[in-house]
């Protein structure tokens, strides 16, 4: 029998290929990887965004990239942005799992209402919710939150003084558990019913069906979420600047707060860069490691 | 049906589209060409329209007064027959984010044409090139002669000038009037550092915050500009040495300065929490002060109007009669007032038409034009000498406060710009937050400003007296 030809040729397809992918590679050129590689480049120049050395710059080497490491503040803000991302992942874990076991129930009543609910921050802009919260956690009697816990006879506290990055931590797991809600849920209403009833039937309790069954059947799933998360947990910036600006002091200046400081407060791109370069590098490792657990260990 | 046979199909050949493509880019290219030289050129009743940008802070009382500044303009342009107009185009609010835009504009060379500049960041954006140079418009101004003497010299960068010199504004404590007398307090005009912390103490005996002075990191620029270089140059120091070109980052003044602010928040005299705060001048000018729970705050003429007056943010009923002013003391006994300028409208190195440019700027400077827009709002004194003879409600604008902070213009000390003041005004921020909170000695704290200052303006940049 002759074989069928095929219904796009080799050419046609590569063509296709080439069309449909085009703009896309195109725009992240010209968007991602060209001001990347010129934020390597500038990331060895001492050139600043204004004054004499926005003109005039010079190749200073690795020098910028010594002072950052051998800086007490950029140390101390990559080891907060580490505590707030270790710290972040737990909760939003804790909550958004909770939430998908709640809601994956298969006759709650309000379902649809509840999702919603939880969804709801997600589409309210980062500076939106910062504002909001900066409300809430404003000082005195100004703020909301000290206004719930007068009516308790709670005295009034200074959140953003007293606990900032607990605050700052505790507003992410608001906004973004939606997130890891909706991933979990979507994984686990996909697991087959009688997977459940099986174990459930061969005696096993709640937990063991939360730890051996609905967990590693939902592993892929977690750990695409714990990737995105990581990754937006290092690089956070709205929600932080827009509610402390990194203070008070440097105590909630987080790496991507240190890098806006010094590329847009100080004007020091040169340094803002390297700054930007070292988060990348960090960003690969985690993100790599991530990889590497789900490809070999699961 | 091949990939061929749909090119063949669609009617025209790979040849004919690229051909067809070559012809549309140069017709375009040929095109902006012939626009640019044509806008480039521009003036006269059969130039192209010219529309000039202008930038300012999105502050609802300044862009009223922009709007009709930019519309007595296009209706002047207009009846003149030139070509010229100019659009508004708000910035960030805040002074920080505004900053940051400016440079980050300047930096990618977008900045708008006109834009209104902060005193502190004019010298490092004319040292990058980002503004052009309005030396030879300002020098054949009909009404230079009228601007007060030391406006005109606070002005120069190197000589230069990169902004219209027509505005000014007086640095002072302001006070509580009746909250002082409320506690039977005397209002006397502290002289001297002691007579000072002595009203401190008085007041905070009195169950009332006793001061707001601009520190730490959150107020930006404002840590700086409404508190610390006053204090600075209340001991007389250098602070910037104009014969070596070298800002001064480690002296006996800078110390005593610091030591004020350690001596206030040690007392609990300052309200170093509301400080530390991301907007702390909402608690501080807005609540505090307003409400009569903080009795003393820095600040400048326009507090008279866009913080405290009728249409301003937080109204004070009374304001006249309730509040006062108090000049800085000084390690001398002779209290001073500060007199800040340097800023103003400046004009981008890439506008579309320098001679535009300088006729709005020109344009908003004239008495007539300044005299309406004083009816919307009037944020700080006139820098021109004979300006209450043109427009005579100015002297009773304000309840004359505006006229009478003119008096200080040949008195009050000044601060010229130079290079690199965006990096001491965030040293300083950071130095008076790490005493204010009592991280750091005022000796500690001045150490780590001088190895930042020595790190990011350059040894050659600084002195260590």
């Amino acid at each position: 029998m002759a074989k069928e030809p095929p219904l796009i040729s080799r050419r046609s397809e590569r063509t296709m290929l080439a069309l449909f992918l085009g703009p896309a590679v195109i725009i992240v050129l010209i968007f991602t990887i060209m001001p990347a590689l010129w934020a390597i480049y500038v990331s060895f120049t001492n050139r600043a965004l204004t004054g004499a050395r926005s003109v005039t710059y010079d190749f200073v080497g690795i020098a910028n990239y010594v002072k950052l490491l051998s800086n007490e503040i950029f140390l101390h803000s990559i080891s907060l942005t580490l505590w707030y991302t270790l710290w972040t992942n737990i909760g939003q874990f804790v909550l958004g799992l909770a939430t998908a076991l709640f809601l994956n129930r298969a006759n709650l009543w309000g379902k649809t209402f509840l999702l919603a609910a939880v969804v709801l921050p997600m589409v309210i802009p980062a500076v939106i919710q910062s504002l909001i919260w900066s409300s809430m956690l404003a000082i005195g009697e100004y703020g909301t939150l000290n206004r719930i816990l007068g009516l308790v006879g709670i005295a009034p506290v200074m959140w953003l003084r007293e606990a900032p990055m607990i605050s700052v931590t505790l507003v992410n797991f608001w906004n973004n558990s939606g997130f890891a809600m909706i991933l979990f849920l979507a994984g686990l209403e996909n697991i087959p019913r009688e997977v459940i009833e099986a174990a459930q039937i061969d005696g096993a309790n709640a937990w063991q069906t939360l730890t051996r069954i609905r967990l590693p059947l939902i592993r892929y799933v977690i750990m695409l979420w714990l990737l995105l998360n990581t990754l937006g947990c290092l690089g956070v910036f709205d929600l932080v600047y827009t509610l402390t600006r990194g203070g008070p002091g440097n105590r909630t200046q987080l790496v991507g707060i240190y890098i806006y400081d010094q590329s847009f407060k100080f004007y020091e791109l040169g340094m803002g860069s390297a700054a930007s370069v070292i988060l990348l590098f960090i960003s690969l490792i985690i993100g790599l490691i991530y990889v590497r657990v789900l490809r070999v260990t699961l | 049906m091949s990939h061929d046979q749909k090119t063949a199909g669609a009617g025209i050949s790979r040849r004919s589209m690229l051909r067809l493509m070559a012809t549309a880019t140069g017709a375009a290219v040929l095109a902006a060409c012939g626009k640019s030289t044509g806008t480039a050129t521009g003036d006269g009743a059969n130039a192209e329209p010219i529309e000039l940008t202008y930038m300012t802070p999105d502050r609802e009382l300044g862009q009223k007064v922009d709007k009709l500044a930019i519309a007595s303009f296009n209706e002047r342009m207009k009846k003149e027959g030139k070509p010229w107009s100019v659009k508004g185009v708000p910035g960030p609010a805040t002074d920080n984010d505004y900053n940051t835009k400016i440079n980050v504009d300047a930096g990618a060379g977008t900045l708008p044409d006109i834009v209104s500049l902060g005193a502190s960041v004019v010298a490092d954006l004319a040292a990058g090139g980002a503004l052009a140079e309005l030396s030879d418009h300002i020098n054949k101004w009909g009404d230079y002669a009228h601007v007060f003497p030391v406006l005109k010299e606070a002005n120069l960068i190197n000589g230069k000038n990169y902004t219209l010199p027509g505005s000014a504004s007086t640095f002072t404590f302001f006070y509580r009037k009746d909250v002082l007398a409320k506690n039977n307090i005397k209002d006397t005009q502290p002289n001297t550092w002691d007579d000072f912390y002595g009203l401190c103490d008085n007041i905070a005996k009195a169950g009332v915050t006793a001061v707001c002075l601009p520190a730490a990191t959150a107020w930006g620029g404002g840590t700086w500009e409404e508190g610390f270089r006053q204090v600075w140059m209340s001991f007389n120091g250098e602070i910037y040495s104009e014969s070596e070109g070298k800002w001064v980052v480690s002296s006996p003044g800078l110390l005593k300065a610091l030591t004020v602010y350690q001596t206030l928040a040690k007392n609990k005299w300052l309200t170093v929490d509301a400080l530390l705060n991301p907007n702390p001048w909402e608690p501080t000018k807005y609540q505090m002060f307003p409400k009569g729970e903080l009795a003393v705050c820095t600040g400048g003429d326009w507090q008279w109007t866009f913080d405290w007056g009728p249409t301003g943010a937080t109204p004070i009923d009374g304001l006249f009669e309730k509040v006062g002013r108090w000049q800085f003391p000084s390690e001398d006994g002779k209290p001073f007032v500060f007199v800040g300028t340097g800023g103003g409208p400046a004009v981008s190195a890439k506008t579309k038409n320098l001679d535009a440019a300088w006729a709005f700027l020109e344009h908003m400077a004239r008495a007539d034009v300044s005299c309406e827009a004083n009816k919307v709002y009037l944020g700080g004194p006139s820098g021109m000498d004979n300006f209450a003879e043109l427009c005579p409600d100015y002297k009773t604008q304000v309840g004359g406060k505006m006229l009478e902070a003119t008096q200080f213009f040949a008195t009050g000390k000044i601060l010229r710009n130079r290079v690199g003041e965006s990096k001491i005004v965030d040293g300083i921020g950071r130095a008076t937050e790490d005493v204010i909170t009592l991280k750091a000695t005022p000796e500690e704290a001045m150490a780590a400003f001088a190895a930042a200052m020595k790190d990011s303006l350059g040894a050659d940049k600084i002195k260590q007296a």
